[in-house]
């Protein structure tokens, strides 16, 4: 069985080793990445990554230009998880604008954590029936005007 | 000229200390993030207690840090609660109970009910008993007295202590943010007490030796034996429209 992965993009190592470990509690495979550039590559070529917990403040690119790339640039239905020490109410509005799930405050709770990244799960699989759901459909829509086309 | 060096000083310190704040966060965060997950996977309860011990000191710890980054930014908004003087006092005690080891403590404050921002009474009173506490480090007489007096519509706390006392060249400086003779200090205490004051129509001062000496002549008033021994003090005033009657 593939288990879903948790991506964690963090300069910090011990605090990206603590998040990995409590996503691993509850079962997820998880990634580490220590700079935006390296996690979005990661995001690319891993097809497993369901879910990403990204610092706001990293070196290099920031973790907001991280969330617009992922969004814009990959397409990612991932959910990102946006991790900042000083959570003020114009930086949550403008992760979430740029296509956040939500945002976590640092020193933050084990189970609010799961219970995070659980939700944000259960989103990405949402988003990704949902997509399904459309591409069938236009499928079909295209399917019944090639037939009529034939006849 | 000097000014501006001050100036350049304070933007420097201003940086590193909001880089140090996040740093900070961070080393919280993984060291509490062990602990619940310690707490998470031990069978053994007492294991799992001082796991708990340990997340329930780092949630105070990252309460302070908020609300210092909050000060500091001008965001700060704690929640209006009525509580008891004495209330606000204990919690301080108890939170700066090893550094109060060995100190008498002597808190004569009756029942007075405030409705204003509890945390913020909270913080007042932790940042002025520790202070406190700092100063009697090396004194003989090691006592920390906290008395009140209500005259003319307003309420004055009074928080002293039998120290060394603060000389009379630096006590003009004391409020300024980054002044401190503690070399561990940030020099960030008293600046943070007057501006959280400040927020609910609050003053502190240091009561200097003249009006010191008045308040002792006032033998007829419990003033007199609340100084006897005491060094430094402080006084709180507090406006009318924050006592509840």
């Amino acid at each position: 069985m593939i288990m879903s992965k948790v991506l964690i993009v963090d300069d910090e190592r011990d605090v990206a080793d603590v998040l990995a470990e409590i996503c691993q509690l509850e079962g997820y495979d998880t990634e580490w990445a220590p700079t935006a550039e390296i996690g979005l590559k990661k995001l690319q070529f891993d097809q497993d990554i369901v879910v990403v917990l990204l610092d706001k403040n990293l070196p290099g690119m920031s973790g907001l230009d991280f969330i617009k790339k992922a969004k814009n640039d990959l397409k990612s239905y991932a959910q990102i998880i946006l991790v900042t020490g000083y959570p003020s109410a114009e930086a949550f509005r403008e992760a979430i604008k740029s296509g956040a799930y939500t945002c976590l405050k640092k020193p933050f709770d084990m189970n609010e954590v799961i219970r995070v990244v659980k939700d944000a799960h259960k989103h990405y699989e949402r988003a990704k029936q949902l997509k399904q759901l459309f591409v069938r459909d236009e499928e079909k829509a295209l399917k019944e005007s090639l037939d009529r086309l034939k006849k | 000229m000097r000014g501006e060096k001050r100036l350049e000083e304070l933007v420097e310190l201003s940086l590193l200390t909001s880089s140090i704040m996040h740093d900070i966060r961070g080393y919280l965060s993984a060291i509490k993030g062990h602990a619940e997950i310690g707490a998470h996977i031990t069978s053994d309860s007492r294991a799992k207690d001082k796991f708990l011990k340990i997340v329930d000191l780092i949630n105070q710890m990252s309460d302070m840090i908020e609300t210092f980054g909050k000060l500091y930014k001008g965001e700060l908004e704690f929640e209006q609660e009525e509580f008891f003087i004495s209330d606000s006092i204990e919690f301080a005690r108890k939170l700066l109970m090893r550094k109060l080891s060995g100190i008498d403590f002597e808190v004569k404050i009756p029942e007075i009910k405030l409705r204003c921002k509890r945390k913020l009474m909270d913080q007042v009173f932790i940042n002025l008993i520790s202070n406190a506490a700092d100063a009697l480090e090396n004194s003989e007489k090691k006592i920390i007295r906290i008395w009140c007096e209500k005259k003319n519509n307003k309420l004055s706390i009074f928080i002293a202590d039998s120290g060394c006392g603060i000389p009379e060249n630096i006590r003009r400086k004391i409020f300024s943010p980054f002044f401190t003779t503690k070399g561990k200090g940030t020099g960030m205490g008293l600046y943070i007490v007057k501006k959280l004051l400040s927020e609910i129509g609050g003053k502190i001062r240091l009561i200097n030796n003249k009006t010191l000496s008045k308040y002792k002549m006032r033998n007829d008033n419990i003033m007199y034996e609340q100084l006897k021994d005491m060094k430094t003090v402080f006084e709180i005033i507090l406006p009318n429209e924050i006592l509840v009657r």
